[in-house]
């Protein structure tokens, strides 16, 4: 599903040229659950942007669904992103003005589903996410933990093959860090393929691989034999 | 997807409340300026255009020069209208004369109940009257209604006047108490906006009764009281008959009138008239094409300036949207579709704002009416083009104030606005500044503007003209029967010890153009003759206006010989006849009518005109018997005791009773007349005067909602100043600085925008104020007001911001 040869990311400013990823090859299969790891500012959050379509490399290939994304184009990325990828963030990311309901229901929209479909798939995916009685509420009247659950209800709502979860527990306590968990687990197990940038060793357990970064660079790969599940 | 914007839309509307308070209200406020002024553009370009051949219509106008003078006259002579369309029928097919008896008002009276009322809008007219202008008669036959000497066609306002519910065809009415006159037509009122106003229409012919000489007064090509307008033939060019003008007035003009003056035919397409003809003789004051254009700029402007506000409100809190635009586009949305998401707020606001505008419109037209003396309405369902073009200013408004935001905030790249990386940034801050500073160059031009503007017409209202305008009544006495008994009437009203001074004269000094006539004034030969203003005037005129003369003495009584044979000039008359000084001038020759005439004395200057001209040369001589008298002189002035106006008054009233049975009193006070002259100016200072205080409203709106967000963008910085020991003042001077800044800026680039347009107007004029020093005095005193309300406008911002609890300010963020 994803396949990267020599990434390399490069952020250039006035005076200084940073080196974020730096040779990354890397290859994720249909179905895994990866985890990141490594301390701040080694270039996690920008492998996942990356992956997610969110940014581009200044070197190197990136394949995502056997699609070169090198030279694409912000409006190719655009499309190949929708019904493909999930994102979800460690602040959930809600729009403020729109009910959980009308959050989930967002990527549909710019899929152009037909109403009755999309109604019907998003009471699936809050139903999953034990969010329906709460489908009318804003982000602002629920919980750390479910509107996270509003997250991931909407990162999965078009059946994405792919979610990206950036630090998806970071703005939770640990019973609703491990009810998120347990939930990407779920979705791992029917099939979507996850990649979470995490810090914690704990989350990082619910992962079958863990790749740890520093300074940009892939510095272990592990198979995990005992994670959670 | 249209209802996900429409629900983010006015679910961000409501969440933040004063700032879609400013927006919607300030942009309604500019739509409703822009509604009105647009209102009334449209009332001015629409003058004439109801007359269904008004394309083929044209007036005949006509320039009169000599040595000494060059006037274009917006009327004709008696004969030219029909001689035209005599000489040539294949170009003109018809033609039409109006007539007024150079009278502002006739007098009719029913003599059923014995009611008279003065008429200001009766004409005397050729029955072809009705065929070339669209006047439609609701009773009597348009084809014979004005067709007889005597008939008579009544506006239906006036017949309503004269004759209540009762059907006025048939019935006679008394034309200034002399002949009869019966009403053979009733025709619906003319519109507005129509350059002529017309209540009672008569025959020229039934004024064979009233004029003992008509066919001598209507044959001659000198005198030009008749508005005269051709129809031309279908398919006719108009060039083809103003190449034959100059031979027209070769044959007819030139060989009537004397050899000195020279003619020139204009023909002006009746849709021109109102904004494009400002001659000698309008039938009214008319518009001006540059007020218009003026005005269409300011509408333009402050719709400008309320889309500014809206952009600079929609960019400054893009920081609020950020997250939503970067989630929007990690779940798919492309730039297209968030560039239509936010153009559709813009028009959603739009919409809004055009809604309130025609609320506040419908509540301002009354005084917006009663202000500028029109009748404007706003009816959408009736006319379907102001309904068509209210869409397209929603559609010019919505794009106008939306375009820029859209664009800035669908440029958001999803990785930063996810990351807050543009919460804080100053990205546009610059821009947003800019635009706040043309919003307050308009408003202080146009606050210059109007000062100048108010400056002016003061100036040439209370300007000493050379003669003492206060405490004196003018009553008009045309057709009255007051002239002919003048002496007796003068000896009575002088018998109340508060009337101090009585005269007449043809003008009004100072309010109307005195007429020029032909002389010979000793030093030129009899071939040479010269065209001067004269005034005829009745005894103790010098002394009723208490004009200064500086040599010789003014008419008198006791000089039996004065009404033939004397005359007074003014000092600039002894100037442009090459006359040494006052003294020499005294015992000079001045041939006038046939008749020589001595300069009796020499006044010093003043303005018999208006304060728009130049002094000219003036000649005062008093009519010579009881004919002359009646025929030459329009008014009569009467020095009233400043302290009983009221029973003066009362007591004229009385007096003029007595000789007249028909006219009923009339009278203005002298100043009231002359400050009437300056109409226009006030209604442009008006005008002005109301667009400054809309554009500065909308500016402090604008500059208010700016100050709002940026004290919101800005409270962790103030809570750290306070927590290092910034005090309630230093935070306020923070805050109010940079507005401040912006004002004086703001200044300093209207400053010479302002000076070239008030410099380009006041230079029209030969009498203004200093355009010097005081000049800069007002620029530093409009200055000074804009900062002081910029300051109100920031300043409750500033102190809430100055007033935060540094420790929550910190946390907050």
């Amino acid at each position: 599903m994803i396949k990267t040869i020599n990434l390399k990311k490069i952020y250039m400013t006035d005076e200084v040229e940073t080196t974020a990823l730096n040779q990354i090859n890397l290859t994720i299969e249909e179905g895994e659950f990866c985890a990141v790891m490594g301390p701040s500012g080694c270039g996690k959050s920008t492998l996942l942007n990356i992956l997610g379509l969110l940014d581009s490399p200044s070197e190197g290939h990136y394949y995502f669904m056997d699609n070169d994304i090198a030279g694409y184009t912000e409006r190719e990325r655009v499309g190949l992103r929708k019904g493909n990828i999930g994102f979800v963030f460690q602040s959930f990311n809600l729009i403020d003005e729109l009910t959980v309901y009308e959050n989930a229901e967002l990527p549909l929209l710019y899929l152009n589903e037909p109403a009755d479909q999309r109604k019907q798939k998003v009471d699936t995916a809050l139903e999953r996410m034990g969010m329906m009685h709460r489908r009318n509420h804003y982000p602002q009247q629920l919980s750390g933990g479910q509107q996270q659950r509003v997250a991931i209800a909407r990162a999965t709502v078009a059946d994405t093959k792919l979610i990206l979860a950036d630090e998806p527990t970071g703005n939770l306590d640990s019973d609703r860090g491990d009810e998120v968990m347990k939930l990407l687990s779920e979705l791992n197990e029917q099939g979507t393929t996850i990649v979470m940038v995490t810090h914690s060793p704990h989350d990082a357990g619910y992962a079958r691989r863990v790749i740890q970064l520093f300074d940009g660079e892939i510095v272990t790969e592990n198979l995990q034999e005992g994670f959670h599940v | 997807m249209l209802r996900n914007y429409v629900r983010v839309a006015l679910r961000n509307f409501l969440k933040r409340k004063a700032y879609s308070f400013i927006n919607v209200a300030g942009l309604a406020i500019g739509v409703a300026g822009c509604i009105l002024i647009t209102l009334y553009v449209i009332h001015e370009i629409s003058y004439d255009r109801f007359h269904e051949q008004s394309d083929r219509i044209y007036r005949v106008a006509q320039t009169y020069s000599s040595e000494s003078r060059t006037e274009t006259f917006a009327s004709a002579p008696f004969p030219a209208g029909p001689a035209l369309a005599a000489e040539y029928p294949q170009l003109i097919e018809k033609s039409v004369r109006f007539f007024n008896l150079q009278t502002p008002k006739l007098t009719l009276t029913n003599s059923e109940n014995n009611q008279s009322f003065k008429e200001s809008n009766f004409f005397f007219t050729d029955s072809t009257a009705l065929d070339i202008f669209s006047i439609d008669l609701v009773d009597g036959d348009p084809r014979t209604a004005l067709n007889n000497p005597n008939s008579l066609i009544l506006s239906e306002s006036t017949a309503v006047k004269y004759f209540g519910d009762e059907d006025p065809i048939g019935k006679d009415l008394r034309f200034e108490g002399r002949i009869w006159l019966t009403v053979t037509g009733v025709m619906k009122d003319l519109p507005a906006n129509s350059h002529i106003d017309i209540d009672l229409l008569g025959n020229i012919d039934a004024l064979r009764d009233f004029y003992g000489n008509f066919e001598q007064i209507t044959s001659g090509w000198f005198w030009n009281p008749c508005w005269t307008y051709i129809l031309l033939q279908e398919g006719v060019d108009v060039s083809e008959l103003e190449d034959q003008l100059p031979f027209f007035a070769d044959n007819y003009y030139h060989a009537n009138i004397p050899q000195s003056e020279q003619v020139e035919i204009e023909l002006q397409p009746l849709t021109d008239i109102h904004l494009h003809s400002n001659l000698e003789s309008e039938i009214k004051s008319n518009g001006s094409i540059l007020y218009v254009t003026l005005f269409s700029l300011v509408a333009l402007l402050i719709l400008g300036i309320a889309c500014i506000n809206y952009m600079n409100l929609a960019t400054a809190r893009a920081a609020d949207r950020s997250r939503e635009v970067g989630m929007r586009k990690v779940l798919g949305a492309n730039r297209r579709r968030l560039f239509v998401q936010f153009m559709g707020e813009s028009f959603l606001v739009s919409l809004l704002a055009l809604l309130l505008a025609l609320l506040i419109v419908q509540w301002m037209l009354p005084l917006f009416n009663n202000f500028m003396d029109l009748e404007l309405s706003l009816n959408l369902l009736e006319s379907w083009w102001l309904a068509a073009g209210m869409l397209i200013l929603l559609i010019i408004a919505g794009f106008a104030a939306g375009i820029y935001p859209a664009l800035y905030l669908s440029s958001f790249e999803p990785v930063r606005t996810l990351r807050n990386e543009l919460t804080r940034s100053n990205k546009g801050k610059t821009f947003r500044r800019s635009l706040v500073m043309v919003q307050f160059v308009v408003s202080i031009i146009l606050m210059i503007g109007t000062v100048i503007i108010y400056l002016q017409l003061d100036y040439m209202q209370s300007t000493e003209m050379g003669f003492d305008r206060d405490h004196v009544v003018v009553i008009p006495t045309d057709l009255t029967n007051t002239l002919w008994y003048y002496d007796e009437f003068k000896e009575q009203l002088l018998q109340s010890s508060d009337i101090w001074s009585v005269t007449g004269s043809s003008t009004i000094l100072g309010a109307l153009p005195a007429t020029y006539f032909q002389m010979v004034p000793e030093g030129f030969s009899s071939d040479e003759p010269q065209s001067l203003p004269l005034i005829f005037t009745m005894h103790d005129f010098v002394e009723t206006y208490e004009i200064d003369l500086i040599a010789g003495r003014s008419f008198s009584e006791e000089f039996g010989t004065d009404p033939g044979q004397a005359v007074v000039i003014n000092e600039r008359a002894v100037d442009y006849l090459g006359w040494n000084s006052p003294d020499d001038a005294l015992g000079r020759s001045i041939v006038y009518s046939d008749q020589t005439h001595y300069v009796i004395g020499v006044t010093e200057n003043f303005n018999h005109t208006s304060m728009r001209r130049e002094i000219e040369p003036l000649v005062l001589k008093m009519p010579e018997g009881e004919t002359t008298i009646v025929s030459r002189i329009s008014y009569l002035s009467v020095r009233i005791n400043p302290e009983q106006i009221s029973s003066s008054l009362n007591y004229i009233e009385e007096i003029w009773d007595e000789f007249n049975t028909v006219h009923p009193f009339e009278y203005a006070f002298h100043d009231e007349e002359l400050d009437a002259v300056y109409e226009s100016e006030a209604a442009i200072g008006k005008v002005s005067a109301s667009f400054a205080l809309l554009s500065v409203f909308i500016a402090c709106l604008g500059l208010f909602g700016l100050a709002s967000y940026t004290t919101e963008t800005r409270t962790r910085e103030i809570g750290v100043r306070k927590a290092m020991g910034a005090t309630t003042g230093h935070i306020l001077a923070l805050i109010s600085k940079e507005f401040i800044y912006l004002i004086v800026a703001a200044n300093l680039v209207a400053w010479p925008m302002a000076w070239y347009f008030v410099h380009r107007w006041l230079s029209d004029f030969p009498y203004r104020i200093d355009m010097g020093g005081s000049l800069l005095w007002i620029f530093f005193g409009v200055a000074v007001i804009a900062v002081i309300v910029s300051f109100i406008a920031v300043g409750y911002q500033s102190v809430k911001a100055a007033r935060i609890n540094p420790a929550e300010a910190v946390r907050n963020v």
